[in-house]
């Protein structure tokens, strides 16, 4: 079999001599400096949030830029493109090596920071005393906190396909609590086509603009995302809860939230990542993913790198959780 | 180019006619099994140009000879290239993923008629059109991140199929089709937009399908081009069946919204059979 493989090989080959070259465009080289320009060069191309995150990018190549020779290893290469890409600190932006963590060049995400103030085992046992519903792959926990609905949704993808359903088991409901702490983003569209039953008229949340060439002002034309009406309108105080961690789909889901009337966003700011991320890869087969959107609020503000601010700041600490309390939640119940 | 245009429309749809008119009766249907390799480089995607070796390729076609050459294939492939190696990766938690492939997959349904213009010795030479329709949908895969892509096109080609047999057990069979135009459809630069997203808005695959379609444009010989070759030969086992080799060339180009570019080569075990 590998002999009639290589004799297939030496028949394109002799077929074909030079398909490569006359067909296609150079591919980038695999060596550290060319690997550091391909890298960088993507992102001059590609990325669009350069100045809502207040970086200069070629500022960035003149610090690292030098720091690259023929020799870097490949250890070294990984520490300056980490670098490099911290001064993005955005959650949309990664890179993965072989047999190494995930890089992410947000801080909060790469390093776990506040990971631990928020608990969904604590809320399960201690505010809906183990007696509640799971379902859409995981992506949804709900129960009852006394008159009160609670939901908490770990993803915003198709797990929403089960959120008329959620409104209807809270049709007695005083209110509902979507807590979208953590949430790990996925398909905004899910939400955006599946929260209709929260608004009685057509409201406008965002709108974005996606790279659609190497210029920097080669953008698509704006496209404003809005919610519709649509069956039974679920017409209660909602309160919102995020934290650091609400991220990508779930903050511009959130985007649509804060455009309800009855609704009180509690917690403390999104991530702001609200970039859709692409995927790349360099010669030696590391990958990485860049943001190539811009999103503006249907108040013209940019959230990008700063996060969406609550109505009301809450952040619970260390000590209440190991206490088995969630003040941001109890801050929320009071909303009722 | 438009009395020409008009030719070949008139002869895809013209009625085939009466059957006892005809000489002679011959129907073929052949299966190929291939080893195929795919060279690709999508610039919306990667700058890279991916390259791997698959013996995931089909083809069927079905041949009927009569007053007109009819000639209807079913192709389908895929490949798996990657940049560098497959590796494992981690997560915070110690949850442990792996680096796969990207996987590109191309489906053709053609359909061909034409008419035989020389008749020669051991020599056929037959003229005509191609309805081509090629289905490129593939995923590109990088790490914890991927995107769908898509390249549908469906095009009039002009067709010629030559046939020359050397004697009664051995003879050989080419086909080459050159577009004479094509509505084309591809993904968006970096994969996704927001037309991207809404044309997905309802998450189902069909419907997402349909709506990329209804994106596409009409193409000429300056945006986008293809060439499709083939040989076979022939070995006769009997009256009814032959087996054989085939080889077959498939390229594509194209520019918008960067620059695309898919070469294929295969090469086929065929089983033939004549009824």
């Amino acid at each position: 079999m590998k002999k009639f493989k290589y004799l297939l090989i030496v028949i394109s080959i002799v077929s074909f001599l030079g398909c490569e070259k006359t067909f296609f465009e150079a591919a980038p080289k695999n060596n550290p400096e060319a690997l550091f320009e391909d890298l960088w060069t993507t992102f001059e191309t590609d990325y669009a949030p350069f100045e809502e995150r207040g970086v200069d990018w070629q500022e960035q190549y003149e610090i690292y830029r030098p720091q690259v020779s023929a020799n870097t290893s490949d250890e070294a290469l990984f520490g300056i493109f980490r670098q490099m890409l911290r001064s993005l600190n955005d959650g949309h932006v990664s890179m993965i090596i072989p047999d190494e963590k995930v890089y992410n060049s947000n801080i909060f995400y790469d390093e776990r920071i506040e990971d631990e103030l928020f608990d969904l085992d604590l809320i399960k046992s201690q505010y809906l005393k183990n007696d509640f519903v799971e379902n859409g792959d995981g992506g949804n926990v709900y129960g009852w906190i006394g008159d009160i609905g609670y939901l908490h949704l770990v993803f915003t993808s198709d797990n929403l396909l089960s959120f008329s359903q959620i409104l209807d088991h809270f049709e007695s409901a005083k209110g509902l609590i979507i807590d979208m702490r953590h949430n790990g983003g996925g398909d905004f569209t899910y939400a955006y086509a599946e929260f209709g039953r929260l608004t009685n008229v057509e409201r406008y949340a965002h709108r974005s603009k996606t790279k659609n060439g190497k210029g920097k002002e080669d953008y698509t034309d704006w496209f404003e995302w809005n919610i519709y009406p649509s069956g039974n309108y679920f017409d209660k105080p909602l309160v919102l809860l995020t934290d650091r961690y609400t991220i990508s789909a779930g903050e511009r889901a959130v985007l649509a939230l804060k455009t309800l009337p009855n609704l009180v966003h509690i917690g403390e700011e999104t991530n702001g990542a609200l970039s859709t991320k692409v995927g790349k890869e360099l010669a030696n087969g590391w990958k990485y993913s860049v943001s190539p959107q811009k999103i503006e609020f249907h108040n013209g503000e940019y959230y990008e790198g700063k996060g969406i601010p609550p109505d009301i700041f809450s952040k619970n600490t260390i000590e209440e959780i190991e206490a088995g309390q969630d003040k941001t939640l109890e801050a929320a119940l009071e909303q009722f | 180019m438009k009395k020409t245009l008009y030719f070949f429309v008139l002869m895809l749809f013209l009625n085939l006619g009466d059957s006892t008119a005809q000489e002679e009766n011959y129907n073929s249907l052949s299966l190929n099994w291939g080893y195929g390799n795919l060279m690709r480089q999508d610039l919306n995607f990667s700058k890279m140009i991916h390259n791997d070796w698959s013996p995931i390729n089909f083809l069927i076609a079905y041949d009927r000879s009569k007053k007109l050459e009819q000639q209807a294939v079913l192709k389908f492939s895929n490949y798996k290239p990657i940049v560098g190696e497959q590796f494992d990766f981690y997560y915070y938690d110690g949850k442990m993923e792996t680096a796969l492939p990207h996987s590109m997959h191309i489906a053709d349904i053609n359909y061909a008629l034409g008419k035989k213009i020389l008749k020669k010795n051991r020599w056929d030479l037959v003229v005509g059109g191609k309805l081509q329709n090629r289905f490129m949908a593939s995923d590109y895969i990088f790490g914890n991140a991927s995107s769908f892509s898509y390249y549908f096109s469906f095009g009039l080609n002009v067709w010629s199929k030559i046939e020359f047999e050397l004697n009664q057990k051995h003879r050989f069979i080419t086909n080459i089709a050159l577009p004479l135009f094509a509505y084309a459809t591809r993904s968006p630069y970096l994969s996704v937009d927001d037309q991207y997203l809404v044309d997905n808005y309802d998450h189902k695959a069909l419907k997402a399908v349909g709506n990329f379609i209804k994106r596409g444009d009409f193409q000429s010989w300056g945006s986008s081009q293809s060439f499709d070759f083939d040989l076979t030969y022939y070995y006769a086992l009997s009256e009814k069946w032959d087996i054989g080799l085939k080889y077959l060339l498939s390229m594509n180009f194209t520019q918008t919204p960067t620059s695309f570019t898919s070469i294929e080569n295969v090469f086929y075990l065929s089983a033939n059979l004549k009824f």
